[in-house]
């Protein structure tokens, strides 16, 4: 299991190391939530 | 308020020390220089606002200043002293030469905090101390702020086209999202102003995140020219895939934190005027022209 993850790490995301896969990710999910969510707040309050 | 002035002042030390000690290049002293006079020789307008208001009310506490009642030529004496002092730090255009030197001269970390916070204190003072505290001259000096904003808007979208510089990008791309923040403090509605604090907060984000991809970059292959990075989607996909994120989220594509911001600005200025949002909407075009 672990020696998979290893592979498609190395396979896939080794471009970035984990503190800058995290970084982004955090990022990444954050700009989302706060553009979507308030998306639905500003739909329901114009409505 | 008089501590509030000290604190804006302390903001210069560490960031000095992050780009006189900690930059790349031997530009760097300059850099520090730059960013050092423009924001103090700024600060020493807001610095007579202060003693003005201590000589005619006798302190200096927000909430003594906050409930007098000034004349309109004292509104606009002061409005025109905090401004300057905001503007530089913001910065909006006349004042702006310092951003792209401290930009590209600072280290990562020192890029992230500039465009995250220094440059927020900007529209914090002109929230808290413009709007809040001579709202009648922030009517009145509207117009000029207009014109202010869409030009920097206009300004530093252009200026961002021929660079090649990547961090200078960015660092021009701030420039041009916090005129238009700016811009929607003073359109005087309450669309306006959620998209400012909300453009500023994105701002605060993507940009970091930007800097940060450059930062990824340039430990990697020690350039920070474009031309160099052609191609790179074969070398570092995943890379590719956060940066053409960042960069979406910068020029407000739907979803991300940025389309609500620039919507609400959008919505804010039409509400005003008409005109202003053709020279606006020719802004956030030239922002997706850059980006791409």
């Amino acid at each position: 299991m672990f020696g998979a993850l290893k592979v498609t790490y190395l396979r896939y995301f080794s471009d970035l190391n984990f503190f800058e896969l995290g970084v982004f990710a955090i990022l990444i999910v954050f700009i989302l939530f706060l553009g979507i969510s308030n998306a639905f707040v500003v739909a329901f309050i114009q409505n | 308020m008089l501590l509030f002035y000290v604190s804006f002042e302390a903001t210069l030390i560490p960031m000095f020390v992050l780009i006189g000690f900690f930059g790349s290049r031997y530009r760097k002293i300059k850099a520090a220089f730059y960013l050092f006079f423009y924001t103090f020789l700024g600060s020493i307008f807001m610095l007579i606002g202060l003693f003005s208001l201590y000589i005619l009310i006798g302190s200096l506490s927000f909430y003594v200043v906050f409930y007098m009642s000034y004349t309109a030529l004292l509104q606009k004496m002061l409005w025109a002293l905090f401004f300057i002092t905001f503007a530089v730090k913001i910065p909006m255009v006349p004042f702006h030469i310092w951003l792209p030197e401290a930009h590209v001269e600072a280290p990562t970390v020192g890029s992230i905090i500039l465009a995250s916070i220094l440059l927020k204190l900007g529209g914090y003072g002109f929230i808290r101390f413009l709007l809040g505290l001579v709202p009648a001259a922030c009517f009145y000096f509207a117009p000029l702020i207009f014109t202010v904003s869409i030009c920097g808007v206009l300004f530093a979208s252009l200026s961002t086209l021929r660079q090649i510089d990547v961090k200078r990008i960015i660092a021009y791309s701030s420039i041009a999202h916090m005129n238009m923040a700016v811009l929607g403090l003073f359109v005087n509605n309450l669309y306006g102003l959620f998209g400012s604090v909300y453009l500023m907060f994105g701002h605060g984000l993507i940009s970091s995140g930007l800097f940060f991809s450059i930062g990824v970059l340039y430990d990697r292959y020690h350039t920070r020219l474009l031309f160099y990075y052609g191609g790179l989607t074969a070398v570092m996909p995943i890379y590719s895939f956060c940066f053409l994120f960042l960069s979406f989220a910068n020029i407000g594509f739907p979803g991300t934190v940025n389309f609500i911001s620039e919507f609400h600005i959008l919505l804010g200025v039409f509400t005003c005027s008409s005109l202003l949002l053709v020279f606006i909407f020719l802004g956030f075009v030239f922002t997706v022209v850059y980006s791409i």
